[in-house]
């Protein structure tokens, strides 16, 4: 094809794809590459059109515009099961009526060139197993698995074809939380073993976190932000991103700059760490993140407040701190910090705490200094 | 919800129904009692008219008439069913029901839940058209056309022959929407998943989709084959050499043919009773009888 | 872990849009053809047998002869020959009235026996085996079945009526009486198929639903009427248009025991269209009173699924 085409290392190649459904649009156009070998993580709140993006890679939904590359061939019209993918569904899509054998194996007994040879097969078959650690359920029917186990037999399917991709959807969504976290693990020891790109769909911001290279974050079919998880949660593009990663939530305030170009929030002033400075009268929208804030009793704290709330944790506690002028901040402190409401509290911010956004949710810059008026 | 284990799903449904059985609708003594006297009433009522087919078909004709009816014959007269298989085509009869029965069946089973997957399942263009022009003709009773079919038959040449019997039941659109309804209870990830392992649309079809809606397709099988058992206006039309016949237009000719001889007539009826009874019973086992109305909720 | 180049992101759509177009085209076009392949083998069976039977009914209406000499078209007469045809309007009559007594009184029976197999805690199977035996019979059968029940000599209903003083009834050669006694017989075939049906419905509720209303404090009877009832909705939709579509082609028993008799009071819809096929060779007459059945049958299907329709 043209010398445009997708270079070949890049497993995945999404170029200006959009999806819509008659007149409603549930994804605007996008770009989107997954290098060979990277684990990238789709999140975002459900309806937000990730499952959507999968499904196109798949070829299980049509393509309303763009291109998909898949190993570097144009896949948009190329059926399914030519696609070289594997998909792992949140449900499993086990099929009920074969035991776990037949399910891991069914994917090669479709497959017509080569038709493989039986041996072959229940060799790779029991490979497959082995990998996720079934060995011991091949003859039993999916009804008689745990979640885990079930999860386990659909993952050894999509393993078995040895595909260029994989893709998951939510695959780890219909367990509880204990399962999850040792599904997580098992899954980056796989992904670590076989080394192909995945994409991975998940509403779970811990689930993007820990096991992604690289987070895509959608929110109402638009791409938010593309970044590795530390960029999303030091630099988050906007004000969804912002709210959306790190937990508790990140308050947000809206202010105006005033003439000088500063910012002042309560009795402090912010300054941006941009090259540029604020522009005098523009509104803005401030967002400190409440796991960069903490307790300390030095005098030269930024901020100083009085003690509103206080969530306990364990491992440590977050307070709602009331900085008057209708401004909050939550902090994080001590898990058995004695603070009570109604006790002053100084607050320390960690660089990178606080983050500038202008009027349409997109971040400016950080603000990192701050200092005490008066 | 895990949808997807529909055989699990089966399972559990048994043992809940069981269940709402005992939870649903009135247990206490009384009630339960009258259940028993009601449902034996019904049994009795269900069941008496044959004790005169059996009776009657082992006497002699002479002896039909004795006032007050004696039940139980005495000699037993084995002469109606010779009669039967020596003097009338009876074993023919049979036959032909049963491969006319069992052919339309399957071929029905097959087409129709291979159309129910297309309109369950897949995105076609004219998809709407065709389950509306489908649904509409399923209310277009068959009786109405047996002028216009019966001048198909003949200029294809069919009349007198199996394919009359066996084609024009195949265009009853309702078990389509039996298979239907059957098959959108299959979610769609098994299907997508099994596309993307490589099957094409029939392996699916063979392979998913046939095994997970077995349930459903004996009911609509022995529904099926019920209807073609007992239809009587199209073979009485289609058919007119008596060897091709079928066994209900066979046994109502036994009855105008030969004035009133009520012996081979009632020989008749029981020895045609016992092929489909015993079908009934074979298929009983795997037969919880489903919910049907399904197919034509849109 | 490998990092897409930057410049990268900037790659470009390697086909002009027309030739996406045209290949979705051909995408699409393959799926279609995949969904019409298992469409096939019912479309054809329902083109033959179905389409073209009622097309050529309909323009049959218009036209006259057939069999032995050419067909001729001859406006609306057949539609005029059939509305004046005193005939005609008794063989609606008595099929909408054999409808309207058969249906109703085997849906209430059905139901009431539904109900007593859903309660009884065992011997199910065996009862429900008995009272399926009728439905297994063809129509006919079932007919000549009653002529024994119903002999005025020797059959048990006259053997009670004399028993009790009366004078033997003949059932079949009254005029009043013979319409009913053949929607006895359908009822008596049918109970069986019915009670199986709604035992369906009746077992697919949902019990919780039922907890609930018992600790309300509702009764059995409240419960049947307030909650049983709307819930089988589904079940008695396909109910009521099935059966309408079954009975509306009264014919078989008719045929066989009354032949139209005693005096037209059983003469049916489909058995007129019988005779006007083979005893009268009137095709356009036949043609027409065809096609008014199957507009009959088409508009109260349709009636039903309007009244019937989910009102929430």
């Amino acid at each position: 094809m043209s010398a445009m085409s997708p270079r070949a290392d890049v497993a995945v190649s999404l170029i200006q794809v959009a999806k819509s459904y008659g007149d409603v649009e549930v994804l605007q156009p996008f770009d989107l590459q997954v290098a060979e070998g990277e684990f990238v993580v789709l999140l975002g709140p459900s309806g937000c059109g990730k499952s959507t993006i999968l499904k196109m890679i798949a070829g299980l939904e049509e393509v309303s515009h763009g291109e998909i590359h898949v190993a570097g061939e144009l896949v948009n019209y190329v059926r399914p099961r030519d696609r070289d993918v594997a998909m792992v569904f949140q449900n499993y899509a086990l099929y009920p009526h074969m035991s776990v054998r037949d399910n891991i194996a069914f994917p090669l007994t479709m497959s017509r060139r080569p038709r493989l040879k039986r041996g072959v097969i229940e060799a790779r078959t029991v490979t497959a197993a082995d990998i996720v650690d079934l060995t011991p359920y091949l003859d039993r029917k999916p009804a008689q698995l745990s979640g885990g186990q079930r999860q386990r037999v659909a993952l050894a399917r999509a393993i078995i074809r040895q595909p260029a991709v994989f893709l998951m959807d939510e695959p780890l969504s219909n367990l509880d939380a204990l399962l999850r976290a040792d599904m997580r693990t098992s899954l980056l020891e796989v992904h670590a073993r076989i080394k192909k790109a995945t994409l991975y769909v998940t509403h779970d911001q811990i689930e993007a976190m820990t096991m992604a290279d690289r987070v895509v974050v959608l929110n109402a079919g638009r791409i938010q932000q593309i970044g590795r998880p530390r960029d999303l949660y030091t630099a988050p593009a906007n004000t969804f991103v912002a709210q959306f990663i790190g937990s508790p939530r990140m308050p947000l305030h809206d202010l105006e700059v005033r003439d000088d170009g500063i910012l002042h929030f309560a009795d402090v002033t912010l300054t941006g760490d941009a090259d540029v400075p604020l522009a005098p009268g523009a509104s803005v929208t401030v967002g400190l993140r409440p796991s960069a804030l903490r307790t300390t009793s030095s005098a030269s704290a930024c901020f100083v407040g009085e003690a509103k709330r206080r969530d306990y944790l364990g491992s440590d506690s977050y307070l709602e701190v009331d900085l008057g002028e209708g401004l909050s901040v939550v902090v994080r402190a001590e898990a058995d910090a004695e603070v009570r409401p109604g006790d002053t509290v100084r607050v320390d911010a960690d660089p990178g705490a606080i983050h500038v956004f202008d009027e349409a949710g997109a971040r400016i810059c950080g603000a990192s200094v701050c200092r005490r008026e008066r | 919800m895990t949808a997807m284990h529909t055989t699990e799903h089966k399972k559990r449904g048994a043992v809940a129904s069981k269940d709402r059985a005992r939870s649903g609708l009135p247990r206490s003594r009384p009630a339960i009692s009258l259940s028993y006297v009601i449902l034996f009433v019904g049994v009795a009522i269900a069941l008496v008219p044959f004790l005169y087919v059996v009776s009657t078909s082992f006497k002699e004709s002479t002896s039909l008439f004795s006032y007050p009816p004696d039940w139980i014959p005495s000699p037993i007269f084995w002469g109606n069913f010779e009669s039967l298989f020596a003097d009338h085509p009876f074993a023919q009869w049979t036959f032909n029901t049963l491969f006319v029965s069992g052919a339309v069946t399957a071929l029905k089973l097959w087409f129709d839940s291979m159309a129910g997957y297309a309109l369950a399942k897949m995105e076609f263009a004219g998809r709407r058209g065709v389950a509306l022009l489908l649904l509409l003709s399923v209310a277009i009773p068959i009786s109405a056309l047996i002028i216009p079919m019966f001048f198909v038959v003949r200029y294809l040449g069919l009349l007198n022959t199996y394919w009359a019997l066996i084609l024009p039941p195949l265009a009853n659109p309702l078990g389509i929407f039996m298979a239907r309804s059957f098959i959108v209870g299959i979610p769609d990830d098994l299907e997508a998943s099994a596309r993307l392992d490589g099957a094409s649309e029939f392996t699916i079809y063979r392979k998913i989709v046939l095994p997970l809606i077995r349930p459903g397709l004996v009911v609509l099988g022995m529904f099926t084959f019920m209807l073609q058992y007992t239809s009587f206006i199209w073979p009485l039309i289609a058919v007119q050499d008596s060897d091709r016949q079928v066994l209900a237009v066979g046994i109502s000719g036994l009855q105008s043919a030969f004035l009133q001889d009520w012996g081979l007539l009632s020989a008749g009826m029981l020895a045609a009773a016992i092929p489909i009874t015993v079908v009934f019973l074979l298929v009983q086992r795997a037969f919880v009888f489903n919910d049907l109305s399904g197919a034509l909720k849109e | 872990m490998t990092h897409i180049d930057p410049g990268l992101t900037g790659a470009q759509m390697t086909l002009s849009s027309e030739e996406h177009r045209r290949l979705a085209k051909r995408y699409r076009r393959r799926t279609t053809l995949t969904a019409y392949a298992f469409l096939g083998p019912n479309l054809v069976a329902f083109v033959v047998f179905l389409l073209i039977p009622v097309v050529w009914l309909l323009v049959s209406t218009f036209r006259t002869g057939g069999v032995l000499g050419p067909a001729e078209f001859v406006g609306l007469d057949n539609w005029r020959d059939t509305f004046s045809d005193p005939l005609a309007r008794t063989s609606i009559r008595n099929t909408v009235l054999y409808s309207a007594m058969a249906i109703p009184a085997v849906f209430i029976i059905a139901m009431i026996l539904a109900l007593a197999l859903h309660a009884i805690p065992r011997g199910g199977a065996p009862i429900r085996v008995a009272l399926y035996l009728p439905t297994l019979q063809p129509a006919v059968v079932a007919a000549f079945i009653f002529t024994f029940v119903l002999h005025p000599d020797f059959g048990v209903i006259n053997y009670a009526v004399r028993w009790l003083g009366g004078d033997p009834i003949n059932f079949l050669g009254d005029t009043t009486l013979a319409l009913p006694t053949i929607a006895g017989i359908e009822v008596w075939r049918g109970t069986g198929f019915w009670t199986m049906m709604f035992l369906a419905g009746l077992t697919a509720l949902p019990g919780e639903l039922y907890h609930a209303a018992e600790l309300d404090g509702a009764g059995a009877i409240r419960r049947f009427i307030r909650l049983t009832l709307p819930l089988l909705r589904p079940t008695f939709y396909f109910a009521v248009i099935f059966a309408t579509i079954v009975n509306l082609q009264l014919f078989d028993s008719v045929f066989a025991l009354t032949d139209g008799g005693p005096v037209n009071s059983t003469v049916s819809v489909s058995l007129y269209i019988y005779r006007s096929l083979f005893l009268f060779g009137d095709i356009g007459f036949g043609a027409t009173l065809s096609f008014l059945l199957v507009i009959t049958v088409l508009l109260l299907t349709g009636l039903q699924t309007y009244l019937l329709r989910d009102r929430k």
